[in-house]
């Protein structure tokens, strides 16, 4: 495979729900794709869960609101890639994915070796860390 | 000191996700302890204090066209907790650290304490947890 060339590379190292991390992935990778740049998503260590599989489309029920549909992160995911087919790719580290459980993943991102991550630096102009392992 | 039945939970990391966490933040699981345990207490503390501040901050984003309006909204939480006889605390100094308009926005019924004060009432809880 050959790493399509992008604007911005976001590399997400942090995980969910420890901080707001997520959410800015999800605004700064929405505000460029806004701004008609192209994007790439390389989700490393906990980070290969928000788009697990496992998560199905929906979060569990609240009990205190039963009647609310809350969207799980990966379909927020999968929507977004679905969203800019031309310009959004999210890739998954195939070895942080097997260490992390979540080798079951979306339809909608693509799980890369870790020897190749150097491809996808180079096919980018910019590249942003969020968080660590 | 008379001992009660009660437990006092202490919240001092704010801030653990929106858009992944939606209602399933730790104030949600907090009220579900508050039922099944028979009653507890709530300290909010550092950051966290700024949850029992009222501010006009709508928690909305939006992800390839689709208006997200069910994120984490931790004020709309403690007034839930409040609404189910949840006492909660805050203290003065985490007040003042988050600038000088939050004392005056401490939301009603949110109970305010001097420097210490939280410490000096732990005697009076059975159980004493961070979450």
């Amino acid at each position: 495979m050959i790493v399509p060339p992008s604007d911005m590379l976001l590399k997400v190292l942090g995980g969910p729900h420890h901080t707001e991390l997520v959410t800015s992935l999800f605004r700064l990778a929405q505000a460029l794709l806004d701004a008609d740049a192209s994007v790439q998503v390389w989700a490393c260590g906990a980070a290969t869960g928000l788009t697990s599989a496992s998560l199905g489309d929906l979060k569990p029920r609240d009990v205190t609101d039963r009647a609310t549909d809350y969207p799980s992160i990966a379909a927020l995911a999968g929507r977004l890639v679905r969203a800019y087919p031309e310009r959004l790719n999210w890739y998954v580290c195939r070895f942080c994915s097997e260490d992390r459980g979540n080798t079951a993943q979306i339809a909608e991102v693509r799980t890369r070796p870790a020897a190749r991550f150097w491809e996808h630096v180079q096919a980018a102009d910019q590249m942003l860390v969020l968080g660590v392992c | 000191m008379t001992a009660t039945a009660r437990a006092l939970v202490i919240v001092e990391r704010a801030y653990r996700g929106a858009v992944e966490t939606q209602f399933a933040d730790v104030l949600y699981f907090i009220r579900a302890l508050h039922r099944q345990s028979g009653g507890l207490d709530v300290a909010l503390r550092g950051l966290a204090a700024s949850y029992a501040i009222a501010a006009n901050f709508v928690p909305v984003m939006e992800v390839a066209g689709r208006r997200l309006d069910t994120l984490t909204d931790p004020r709309r939480c403690v007034a839930d907790l409040l609404a189910d006889g949840i006492i909660i605390w805050v203290e003065e100094p985490d007040l003042a650290t988050l600038g000088p308009t939050a004392s005056g926005r401490l939301l009603p019924d949110v109970r305010r304490l001097t420097a210490g004060g939280l410490a000096a009432r732990w005697p009076e809880y059975e159980r004493v947890w961070f979450m």
